[in-house]
């Protein structure tokens, strides 16, 4: 057996269950928008239908990517405020205690995403610690279900995709740099702005893309902390196809989040590239 | 006559470098067979070739009078002594060195007489239990020879093998590998950029640039008679005029007339080695050497030898002298006498490639 | 205030921010009370009581098997779609190479919606139902790229190398398969037969969305109960789910540190 038949049979296995099981359903994707969705709840193909899209100033989903959009836009706030002073204090520490940190930030970054979702809701709900305490200064009896509970519950499972990324980037610039810096007569505050954080911009970058994509398809943590009322482009996507039976309009949405997940990641390609050059 | 080794109008390109164009040369039983040229030139090509690791784009390969071209790389009678040591960093040292024998199941007792017999050339005993990373850059590379020798292979290929080292070292494995290759009578082909290192090393050296192959010669007729500009540049550090050749004299911008031992006339450069001109504070007269008049004005010492930069007619010559205790040293600025024999002036006329 | 006084508490609140809520919620599915601003007195009892509920076992050995199976399958596909990209490069596999990072990033409510309307059109022209199967695929679908990526990340111009030593030295191309490539990709093959079991474990959206009736897994289950309310017995199941997760994940993190200091 020649080598390039032995390396085809290795890779074409895996390739073809990818384009079957994973490139063929998202074309379906397509065929599924220009549906229209009959009274018994089924899909209707008889001809090209436009009903998806009529239907997303119908059901009123404009002000749903607003919400979601802004409601990302405070996650990743956020979680850069206090995710880079975090990174940027891990790196100086010494080589084992900044592993043991890195060791802490990165296990939540894959473990068990509902049981961490559930544990916040603890906190929030009636009686819960966090209740309790913003109870002393405001008039609530239970933070569960608003959208404040939404932003810190997202905050704190995406918080991991901050801090990792910006880690990286500051662990790869290189001490000389800033004492040069010194050595050229920047003070501490202009030294760490024109070396350090900008040296960290593809680092804040990931982190940002990586914070804002997953918060704006959220389905899992508006559910639990968000409850039924409030709408963000992820339920409401969910509530298409699972209780609405509306498949082109749920196709439709998911797809809008798609799409704003490739402009994200265009955007991080562009300045890694600009940066580059 | 028989060959150990055959190129015969090979060629392969690349979209980038390292291409090799229309490659013929035929190597020895039991020769020690080196390639030498700048990085890039394609010498590492012609080796991976050898091995099987890169397909010819045109010619053919023969080992032995077989025509080997469309033999896997894994069922070629050849070893190959990679740069980078490259050991399975996964196995230990003995691992290693009988990988070639387990992989075609010899029995254990004829890996066991094999691995003694390697042994007996290299010195590993004290290693042969430990992991490669816990050896130093000089004892990895000789396990990787030992890696391929124990397998006796037709031809050894061996790319850069001392190029990490430092040149003591260097120095130390050069000796020690041509001692096995003596006692083994192993056909090798040795890559390497160090011209130093292939003159001591070898039975025949390739001079290579940019793809093709420009001189096959034995060292001393390369050193000393060069058939091309490449290759006399190459080689040492000699002092180059361009110029003319006109009854059995050379004429330049710098000299009026240098006398070789060309009959034939035309556009040329002369080659002048450092270390064959003499120097004196007297004229020196005698038909069988050239002699010119300079000026001192620089005086390199390097130890052993010095370098001495002299003003000749505008231009500078740079001869080199041992330091012994009869050499008398000139100032700097001092009016010098150089001479050397008139056969010694090497002669490439520009229609020669 | 201070610089390195803020950036110190800003560490510390971090951590209690992110390890609090969990340490509170295991802590809690030992606690005798039903309420969870009180505690009464330490007991297994939710425990207990998790293991007789059939509907949380049923749901635990499917989402053990749709683990497993899809585990099998994303390594067997994704390891060879891995060594394919290393030794082969041309067009085709310089456009693969790029668009196998899309089951990673896609988002999960996307990725849940196009297995669904493709299994449920399939099933107008097949006998397909919604299920374990589909399922697996579909765990399959996005574990691919996750294993195809860290592997990747193991097979460099080093391991180029070791090959060609292999085959120099006389092994054919299932012997390097075994006798190199194998042994030094061990700990990120490892690593992601880990990380693909814990994905696949841990995955609900997609799950829900193309598990039938009677083949629910675990997480989604647990995801119904949850958004009833807090209560032990889900304080019990999420604690534990959590636990799990968090031994697989520690192993999956020593054995890439480890292979870092090689």
């Amino acid at each position: 057996m020649t080598r390039n038949k032995l390396n085809n049979i290795l890779g074409l296995p895996g390739i073809i269950f990818l384009s079957i099981f994973f490139f063929t359903p998202s074309l379906f994707i397509f065929r599924y928008i220009f549906g229209s969705r009959t009274r018994t709840g089924k899909t209707s193909f008889d001809k090209i239908y436009f009903d998806s899209f009529s239907q997303l100033l119908d059901f009123n989903v404009v002000p749903i990517i607003n919400k979601s959009v802004v409601t990302a836009f405070f996650v990743t706030l956020i979680c850069f405020v206090v995710g880079y002073p975090f990174a940027y204090y891990i790196k100086k520490l010494s080589t084992t205690m900044k592993y043991f940190s890195l060791f802490l930030i990165s296990i939540p970054f894959l473990t068990n995403f509902l049981s961490r979702t559930y544990s916040w809701k603890i906190l929030v709900s009636k009686n819960g610690l966090i209740t309790k305490y913003v109870s002393m200064f405001y008039d609530v009896s239970s933070l569960l279900f608003t959208d404040f509970a939404v932003v810190l519950g997202m905050v704190y499972v995406y918080l991991p995709f901050m801090i990792l990324p910006i880690f990286t980037s500051l662990e790869n610039i290189e001490d000389s740099l800033l004492e040069s810096a010194k050595d050229l007569y920047a003070n501490p505050f202009k030294a760490f702005y024109y070396v350090t954080f900008k040296l960290s911009l593809p680092g804040v970058i990931a982190g940002v893309v990586l914070t804002f994509i997953p918060s704006l398809g959220a389905y899992i943590i508006p559910q639990i902390l968000g409850g039924s009322k409030s709408m963000y482009l992820g339920n409401f996507t969910v509530l298409q196809f699972i209780q609405a039976s509306n498949w082109p309009l749920g196709s439709l949405v998911s797809l809008i989040i798609l799409l704003f997940m490739v402009f994200a990641i265009n955007l991080l390609f562009k300045f890694e590239g600009q940066r580059n050059l | 006559m028989t060959y150990a080794l055959k190129f015969e109008n090979v060629s392969k390109s690349f979209s980038t470098s390292d291409a090799i164009k229309d490659i013929s040369f035929e190597v020895e039983k039991g020769e020690f067979f080196s390639l030498l040229g700048p990085s890039g030139c394609g010498k590492t090509t012609i080796l991976r070739i050898i091995a099987g690791l890169e397909q010819p784009t045109s010619g053919d390969v023969y080992i032995n009078e077989q025509l080997i071209n469309d033999i896997e790389p894994h069922l070629r009678p050849v070893n190959t002594v990679f740069q980078s040591y490259s050991l399975f960093p996964h196995l230990t040292v003995k691992e290693n060195i009988i990988f070639g024998l387990k992989i075609r199941k010899y029995d254990k007792k004829e890996i066991d007489s094999s691995l003694e017999e390697v042994i007996a050339l290299i010195d590993l005993k004290d290693h042969l239990k430990r992991k490669p990373h816990q050896l130093s850059g000089g004892e990895q590379q000789r396990v990787a020879i030992a890696r391929a020798l124990i397998n006796k292979p037709e031809v050894l290929l061996m790319d850069e093998p001392l190029g990490a080292l430092d040149l003591k070292l260097r120095e130390r494995l050069q000796v020690e590998i041509k001692s096995i290759q003596e006692s083994t009578k192993i056909t090798t082909i040795y890559v390497t950029h160090d011209q130093t290192e292939a003159l001591a090393m070898s039975d025949k050296i390739a001079v290579m640039s940019k793809g093709e192959i420009l001189q096959v010669d034995d060292p001393e007729t390369l050193y000393e008679k060069p058939t091309n500009k490449f290759t006399s540049n190459f080689l040492g550090n000699p002092n180059v005029f361009k110029g003319v050749i006109k009854n059995e004299k050379f004429i330049s911008d710098e000299f009026e007339e240098i006398a070789v031992s060309n009959t034939k006339n035309g556009p040329a450069s002369i080659f002048i080695r450092p270390e064959i001109i003499s120097f004196g504070f007297n004229k020196v007269t005698s038909p069988n050497v050239n002699c010119v008049e300079g000026v001192v004005e620089h005086i390199l010492y390097r130890g052993s030898w010095l370098d001495v930069i002299v003003s000749v007619n505008n231009t500078k010559i740079e001869i080199s002298k041992e330091n012994n205790f009869d050499l008398s040293i000139p100032d700097e600025g001092e009016k010098i006498y150089l001479y050397w024999y008139i056969n010694k002036t090497w002669v490439v006329f520009d229609d020669q490639k | 205030m201070n610089r390195t006084v803020f950036l110190k508490l800003n560490y510390i609140f971090v951590l209690i921010f992110i390890y609090l809520p969990i340490f509170l919620m295991v802590g809690l599915s030992f606690n005798e009370s039903k309420y969870f601003n009180q505690w009464t007195g330490f007991t297994l009892q939710w425990y207990e009581q998790l293991f007789q509920n059939q509907n949380i076992l049923n749901a635990l050995y499917n989402s053990m098997i749709v683990a497993v199976v899809s585990t099998f399958l994303s390594i067997l596909f994704g390891f060879g779609i891995a060594l394919y990209l290393f030794r082969v490069k041309n067009r085709f596999t310089s456009f693969v190479e790029k668009f196998i990072y899309v089951p990673i990033v896609i988002p999960d409510v996307t990725m849940a919606a196009m297995m669904l309307v493709f299994f449920i059109f399939l099933s107008n022209y097949l006998e397909i139902k919604l299920g374990i199967a589909t399922t697996i695929i579909s765990h399959t679908a996005f574990n691919i790229s996750f294993v195809t990526v860290l592997i990747g990340s193991k097979l460099t111009r080093k391991l180029r190398v070791l090959e060609e030593v292999a085959s120099d030295l006389y092994a054919n191309h299932f012997q390097v398969i075994k006798q190199v490539t194998l042994p030094f990709v061990m700990p990120a093959l490892l690593a992601s037969v880990i990380l693909s079991f814990v994905l696949s474990f841990d995955e609900v959206v997609i799950s829900m969305f193309v598990t039938g009736p009677g083949s629910t897994t675990l997480p989604v289950y647990v995801f119904s109960m949850i958004k009833k309310g807090v209560t032990p017995a889900v304080n019990s199941v999420s604690s534990l789910m959590l636990i799990f997760s968090l031994i697989l994940v520690t192993g999956v993190l020593l054995l890439s540190r480890k292979d870092n200091l090689k």
